[in-house]
């Protein structure tokens, strides 16, 4: 008997201690492609005038990044990594994730101790302060004026990510305009004989007429006005002075106030009642996403919607092909009840790259780092952006390999050919002069709807005067952060439920006040408190 | 002959047609998806698809193939579970063996089990210890942690018990060992549990999502379901998730591939562990069964 029981206790001990099994095998392979030539030799050799760091002597380091991206991910040893490898003399090993994971990975990631060298952030959110408070980032206020593209980032992006007064991320650029905004189909208003609306009320006609007096002329009765989706994700505000997110009204005390409580919020939400009344948009927004109205717009059957500019050219191409006629404009903003007649504009940055804190003893790899992002945040001006250009050939992958040029654009695809332009493994947006240097219609140059529409667009955008600023850009509310947004969540709840008639539209007021006292007030006072010792006030660029 | 009156044939007509109404519903969806997946895009946009394709084309699927990530993508599944499910089931029954006889500390053992069954360790715990046993980047993470659920191993344990005990007294007597027993009786008399525990176990693992994005950080050995959401859902985040402006931009210049492309992924990753059902549909309904009335 003590025989068996010393056996079953064998077989128990085996299932139990099953971590003796780990692994010996998968040794990280960089898969078959690490035979093929890399593209960059040769060009990234010569083309290094914008890197410091190709100093040849430098030992080899390595480096690891973690970062969420939105792209396909490229694959972690591909030809770009390995010419990353050659060309900054280091280890490179990328740890890329999906977008949408990458913020729970992280979070285990650094509660773990399992720190990269350095990791990309969406912004500087309240577990950024934490992680910095905590000592998790390196301070990076003695590094940043050695790297030239660094001078570009504005003070308040410079600001927001500065914690205790010391500056723990590297903001990366984005765009002050060319946001997200309204457009409608030109061609629509010109077949049925009306004029781009400029108000509520004439918008509500119009939208009428798109879904019922048949736009596209195929005898059926399937266009909609606009399309909109669960979230009121299209929340149709033309103009800035309309947006929900925008901080430009004030209320009796002299507070500003955000724009989805104020008289700008309630006439908005007053027109998307009558309208979903008049049946000019679907009856199931509410559970429909935006890849649904993406569909529907794009396919040419809804006659308003979203788009940024130059705009994404597989959208643009998705209409070519559905309705080569098709004309695209973004609507004139409206005269807002704040005096404004803006578009909504960005704070000019977005995301952003921390350094682990353990590289304090090791300035050699802060320096490598700070080199890579300095090189690929260098700006190309749009003219250069082709072959001719080594450091743009060599981030690219080479032509014909990681690109080909149309029409005098570089074409890259978002396919197997990733892995092939280095720059897939650091998405650092070059720091460019300003928006117009951009040249962003240069990039619509392969399709005529959508080379039509930038041009319209960039020169709505470049008008003087025409790009709201938000004051929230420049200051830094941990209440605004938190509370705000779930406060924000229920108020959309409501709305939706005042746009679908299934409460009235009287119940504004209430849930105003519902919305104030439940902490909304607190992020008003906040808010307002935080503008007024930064001297910030809504501006118009 | 029995004929049955007219209430009992309404009653009988009624029940018919609202279980094909319900079974309607369900293949709707699969329906759909094949017809989109066989659809050429340009179609899908302009005047959508609905019960029929205007032209069956084979554009989806070739994307999807040509992909490498996604060839690549189900290679690991495959793997995972094929090897998953093995390790599962050797580790499980063996488990379960053992805490079905009379051994020294059974109790504390199975009070061991039932204490997993209703606590976890936690995600940061638990990738500490997969770090510290060297398992991050290998497969090994996405099988061995969950090799022994604590569910399935009580039931399997009450189906060991219900094999009667004399023949176990005879094999004893016949001089087997305790492993004898356990491979040349037990286990091939619990044939229909282990092939529903098989079952259980794959689909676990073909299912693998958040563990190998957590886990592998080398992508090409990133499992199916990785690269289909990267194809179906990525960027579909609602906007409801607080997301900023920049983020919106962002994820608009990102746009997932077509529909049909994205039904044809799903399709392909579903059909696999679909088509097993039928197989395994009479172990599966045994299995269910399994330690329900003795215990």
């Amino acid at each position: 008997m003590k025989k068996t029981n010393a056996s079953l206790l064998l077989l128990l001990s085996l299932s139990l201690g099953m971590t003796a099994c780990s692994s010996k095998n998968e040794e990280a392979q960089p898969s078959g492609s690490s035979a093929g030539t890399s593209p960059s030799a040769s060009a990234g050799a010569s083309g290094t005038t914008a890197s410091p760091s190709a100093d040849p002597n430098a030992k080899k380091l390595d480096i690891s990044l973690f970062e969420g991206i939105w792209s396909s991910v490229p694959d972690p040893g591909g030809p770009g990594a390995q010419a990353i490898n050659e060309k900054f003399n280091v280890n490179y090993k990328t740890n890329l994730v999906p977008m949408d994971q990458a913020a729970q990975k992280l979070a285990v990631l650094m509660a773990s101790g399992d720190i990269p060298d350095f990791v990309g952030l969406g912004s500087a959110d309240a577990s950024f302060v934490k992680w910095a408070k905590q000592g998790a980032f390196l301070p990076l206020n003695d590094y940043i004026d050695k790297y030239p593209v660094l001078k570009y980032v504005p003070k308040h992006a410079w600001d927001s990510v500065t914690v205790d007064g010391k500056i723990y991320g590297i903001p990366r650029f984005s765009t002050t305009k060319y946001r997200n905004y309204p457009i409608i189909r030109k061609d629509w208003l010109d077949k049925l004989g009306l004029q781009m609306p400029t108000n509520y009320k004439e918008l509500l006609e119009v939208a009428k007429a798109f879904t019922f007096k048949d736009p596209d002329g195929n005898g059926k009765n399937d266009t909609y006005g606009f399309v909109m989706a669960n979230g009121l994700d299209n929340e149709m505000a033309i103009g800035s002075g309309y947006a929900s997110d925008t901080w430009s009204m004030k209320n009796d005390k002299g507070q500003y106030i955000p724009g989805v409580i104020s008289e700008a919020g309630k006439e908005r939400t007053q027109f998307l009642h009558d309208a979903y009344a008049a049946g000019v948009v679907q009856k199931d927004w509410p559970v429909l996403t935006y890849k649904d109205n993406r569909t529907m717009f794009w396919g040419g059957k809804a006659g308003i919607y979203y788009e940024g500019t130059p705009g994404s050219s597989a959208l643009f191409s998705q209409i070519l092909k559905a309705v080569p006629t098709a004309v695209i404009e973004p609507i004139p903003p409206f005269k807002a009840p704040d005096g404004s007649q803006a578009l909504p504009g960005l704070s000019g940055w977005y995301q952003m790259y921390a350094l682990n804190g353990k590289l304090k003893d090791d300035p050699d790899k802060v320096d490598r780092i700070l080199s890579m992002i300095n090189y690929f945040g260098t700006f190309i001006d749009p003219k250069d952006q082709n072959e001719n250009n080594p450091d743009f050939d060599w981030q690219n992958g080479g032509i014909g390999k990681g690109y080909t040029m149309e029409n005098g654009v570089a074409v890259t695809p978002d396919d197997d050919t990733t892995s092939l332009r280095p720059k897939s493994y650091l998405q650092v947006a070059p720091w460019a002069p300003s928006d117009e240097a951009l040249q962003v219609d240069r990039r619509a140059a392969n399709n005529p709807i959508q080379k039509a529409y930038a041009e319209k667009s960039v020169a709505l955008w470049s008008k003087p005067n025409s790009t709201y600023i938000s004051p929230l850009y420049s200051i830094h509310s941990d209440l605004y952060n938190t509370k705000f947004w779930e406060l924000m969540t229920k108020l959309l709840d409501e709305q939706t439920k005042m746009i679908v008639g299934n409460t009235s539209m009287d119940n504004w007021d209430k849930m105003v006040d519902s919305f104030l006292k439940n902490g909304g007030q607190e992020v008003i006072d906040d808010v307002n408190q935080k503008l007024k010792e930064a001297g910030a006030e809504p501006t118009y660029k | 002959m029995y004929r049955k009156s007219l209430g009992e044939k309404t009653f009988d007509g009624s029940i018919i047609v609202l279980l094909i109404l319900t079974s309607l519903v369900m293949i709707f969806p699969f329906y759909y998806m094949l017809v989109i997946s066989f659809s050429s895009y340009d179609d899908y946009l302009r005047d959508g698809v609905v019960l029929w394709p205007k032209r069956w084309v084979l554009d989806a699927y070739q994307a999807i193939f040509d992909s490498k990530p996604f060839i690549r993508s189900i290679g690991s599944t495959v793997f995972v579970t094929v090897v998953g499910s093995l390790v599962d089931l050797i580790m499980t029954s063996s488990m379960a063996y053992a805490l079905s006889r009379d051994i020294p500390g059974r109790k504390f053992f199975n009070l061991m089990v039932v204490f997993t069954f209703l606590f976890s360790g936690g995600m940061i715990p638990t990738y500490l210890i997969i770090k510290a046993t060297g398992l991050i980047d290998t497969y090994w993470a996405l099988i061995i942690p969950g090799c022994i659920s604590a569910f399935n191993l009580i039931i399997i344990r009450q189906f060991f018990r219900s094999i009667p005990s004399e023949l176990n007294d005879a094999a004893l007597i016949d001089g087997a060992s305790e492993l004898k027993i356990f491979v040349s009786i037990v286990l091939p008399l619990s044939k229909p549990a282990l092939a529903a525990f098989s079952l259980f176990y794959a689909v676990g693992h073909w299912n693998t999502f958040f563990d190998a994005i957590l886990y592998l950080n080398d992508s090409t050995k990133w499992t199916l379901q990785v690269v289909l959401r990267q194809l179906v859902v990525m960027g579909d985040v609602s906007n409801t998730l607080h997301q900023s402006a920049e983020a919106q931009m962002a994820k608009n210049a990102n746009p997932t591939p077509p529909e049909t492309i994205g039904m044809a992924a799903v399709l392909v990753a579903t059909a696999p562990i679909l088509l097993l059902y039928p197989f395994l549909q009479k172990h599966f309904a045994k299995g269910v069964m399994l330690g329900s009335i003795k215990g």
